[in-house]
């Protein structure tokens, strides 16, 4: 037992590192939660919080949940390498700790820079996505409910449409998604075990039967050791399960370099068929990706673009029946992704089709709404430059207004979306929506009151 | 876990509102409980049977406990956080009463969860739930979910649609406070996933709790559109942009399915 555990608190802990292709990965394990960090060079973080142990009078921190909190980030981070700028750091207390100190309430804030006590805070426009749960044990199973947050440091994810010369903003329904409970077999914690000791060791060659080291760890010692070369790892490839990495020795100016098994799998099937979540975690963080490029007037490959929204699809085909709120935010992740692409007809349509989907799922959203609506006019204004029947529009937009909790936006898609219709030459007439009808709505409009956002 | 349970045999959650209860523990003072920001208070579990509970039977009913309290906290949105009452228990449902409520308001506690053991041999516990801002409009705001067997990955899947207790807190304390605006999208949402788990087929609504599933609706609904009514005495108020229905009550705007 001593020496699983010495195993299993080895230290991965990778660095980052600019590549040719300007690509960017870093990973680190078992970092401190009362001195939460981010890779600042990422563009998007990963960080995983250890999964509480109920069923105990108090939940409470233990060695499984810090080992699932370990697969999980190994696992995400292996199947987002293709994105580029990535850090993934898995966080974790003394077994036994507060629970407290490690439970998102705590951490978030701290990495968003809200209250102090990260030593290295998301950068402003960067992505992070923060991963904890809840998991209990009995006999051979092990049950766990996962959660997940995503957010760009100070940064809306409302999106922009413009329609003729009127602006219109939506964003997705939640950035924080609960999914169903999974079970798993305690007796895959064999495989776990093994897939954690790949992850811990560092190959000669890519394959697990090459000579292989355990990693060097420092990481303990130098945490807070400011101008101290930062331990870690510079990913130089990834061959499929594979992470070809590089690191400064400790102590020396020379460098190593070796392979890691970074894809654990649970008895032959990958991490992500017994937790549909990782896929909504991988397809977020292509989703985050496409945002931050936006940011910079680019996008994402159609390949990477395509990547992300298949992940986003395969949570939602697998979770659709148990777990409507968060299928509906993947669909709406994969529809934005699908709009910040090139803006083609084909591209308008498919994401008209996922918003349209989120809004069955969840018909009493207002941000569902919004998002499936102003998708529905953008492709009427494209392909007709009119909207033959703008009521049931309205009407949506105008619920919207009512129930969303930025007011402000809401307010002014409808407003905006009235104008629109009014904008049309005098000979356009809307089929149950006459001109004095909609001069009607606007006046009511003009009355209401509009919180700053 | 028995083959029983791992084949996943109809797990029984009964929702109903306590009118009478067997006699449990003493309810003391949370010992942990200060500060103004809103509070779910999370008591112990016990067993209140004769026949005392195992460890693996009082784990399962913590785990559960555990699993729907996250659930809860994370729908907070940060506007609650989890306080443990260790040593609190309530000995019965008239432990709740009225000076209690006012106790528990004063304190800005939303929610409080305990479970119990309640026949060790049948499996049976119950999880309680007080819903400390529907004391005044659906009393008597204390509902109890009770489990008979069933494996823990249904029951904590049921359990997670216990969400459904924050907006509906969250909106009803608003109201209370006289933020009509602010109380009006939770209460909406309240009210939609209340109807969700009313409409469930898969498993469909236990037919001893409709009755109060159905009530505590009806009252989501006359509460939501009071709201509605005194947020438009405000003439600057976005729920200007409703209308009224026929009766001139309002309901909650749906902006799916129009089409």
């Amino acid at each position: 037992m001593r020496t699983r555990f010495t195993l299993l608190r080895a230290v991965l802990w990778a660095a980052v590192t600019s590549l040719a292709c300007n690509t960017a990965f870093a990973m680190r394990a078992h970092q401190d939660c009362r001195d939460p960090s981010v890779f600042q060079g990422a563009d998007v973080n990963i960080v995983v919080l250890p999964y509480v142990s109920t069923g105990n009078p108090s939940p409470v921190l233990n060695e499984l949940g810090q080992r699932l909190a370990l697969l999980i980030k190994l696992d995400a981070f292996a199947h987002v390498l293709d994105y580029g700028s990535l850090g993934a750091t898995q966080m974790e207390v003394t077994p036994g700790a507060d629970v407290d100190t490690c439970i998102p309430q705590v951490v978030i804030p701290k990495l968003l820079g809200q209250v102090p006590g990260a030593s290295i805070l998301t950068p402003k426009g960067k992505g992070l996505i923060i991963v904890w749960g809840v998991l209990y044990e009995e006999g051979d199973d092990i049950i766990l409910q996962s959660y997940v947050r995503f957010v760009r440091q100070d940064t809306s994810e409302s999106i922009g449409f413009q329609v003729a010369q009127y602006q219109f903003s939506a964003q997705p329904s939640s950035q924080v998604v609960a999914f169903t409970p999974r079970a798993l077999k305690k007796s895959l914690l064999a495989q776990v075990e093994a897939s954690y000791r790949r992850a811990d060791l560092v190959h000669k060659e890519p394959r697990d039967d090459s000579e292989g080291q355990p990693l060097p760890h420092p990481v303990a010692k130098c945490i807070a050791c400011a101008g101290e070369l930062t331990p870690g790892y510079e990913v130089i490839e990834k061959k499929g399960e594979w992470i070809h990495v590089r690191w400064m020795i400790p102590g020396s100016e020379r460098q190593s370099d070796g392979w890691i098994h970074a894809a654990g799998s649970f008895a032959g099937e990958s991490l992500d068929s017994v937790l549909p979540e990782l896929h909504f975690i991988q397809g977020c963080v292509g989703y985050l990706m496409q945002r931050i490029a936006e940011a910079r007037q680019s996008r994402l490959s159609k390949a990477l673009a395509a990547e992300a929204i298949g992940e986003l699809r395969q949570y939602q085909v697998a979770s659709e029946s148990s777990d409507k709120t968060t299928s509906a935010v993947a669909l709406e992740l994969s529809g934005i992704i699908q709009l910040l692409q090139n803006g083609e007809d084909e591209d308008l349509i498919t994401a008209q089709k996922s918003f349209d989907a989120a809004l069955t799922l969840v018909p009493y959203d207002p941000d569902a709404a919004t998002l499936a609506s102003l998708t529905q006019v953008r492709v009427l204004w494209r392909t007709k430059n009119s909207i033959p029947s703008p009521l049931p529009i309205a009407d949506r937009l105008t619920n919207a207004a009512a129930l969303s909790l930025n007011t402000k936006a809401a307010v002014e898609n409808l407003r905006n979306y009235l104008q629109l219709l009014l904008s049309a030459p005098p000979s356009v007439e809307y089929e149950k929506m006459p001109r004095e009808a909609i001069r009607e709505r606007l006046e009511v409009l003009a009355k209401v009151r509009v919180p700053p956002s | 876990m028995t083959r029983a349970q791992a084949h996943g045999f109809p797990l029984v959650l009964f929702f109903s509102c306590i009118t009478s209860s067997p006699l449990w523990g003493q309810l003391i003072s949370c010992p942990a409980a200060s500060g103004d920001a809103y509070k779910i208070f999370v008591d112990d579990v016990r067993s209140v049977s004769s026949t005392p509970a195992s460890t693996s039977q009082a784990k399962r009913m913590g785990g559960l406990r555990d699993f729907i309290v996250e659930n809860l906290r994370t729908m907070s949105k940060g506007r609650a956080s989890v306080v443990p009452c260790v040593g609190r228990f309530p000995s019965d449902a008239s432990v709740f009463t009225d000076d209690e409520f006012d106790s528990l308001d004063r304190l800005r506690v939303l929610l409080e969860v305990w479970g119990a053991v309640e026949d060790p041999v049948r499996e049976q516990g119950a999880l309680g739930f007080v819903l400390v801002p529907a004391r005044q409009v659906s009393p008597p705001a204390v509902f109890v979910f009770r489990r008979t067997g069933g494996s823990f990955l249904s029951q904590a899947g049921q359990g997670a649609k216990l969400q459904v207790f924050t907006p509906v807190v969250l909106g009803l304390i608003d109201f209370q406070n006289l933020k009509y605006e602010d109380a009006i999208p939770n209460l909406c949402e309240g009210q939609h996933k209340l109807t969700d788990i009313i409409n469930s087929t898969n498993p469909g609504p236990d037919p001893q709790s409709l009755p109060d599933q159905k009530k505590l609706l009806a009252e989501l609904r006359r509460i939501t559109s009071d709201a509605i009514t005194k947020a438009r005495s405000d003439p600057g108020s976005r729920y200007q942009l409703l209308k009224p229905d026929p009766d001139h009550t309002f309901s909650c705007p749906v902006a799916g399915g129009l089409q």
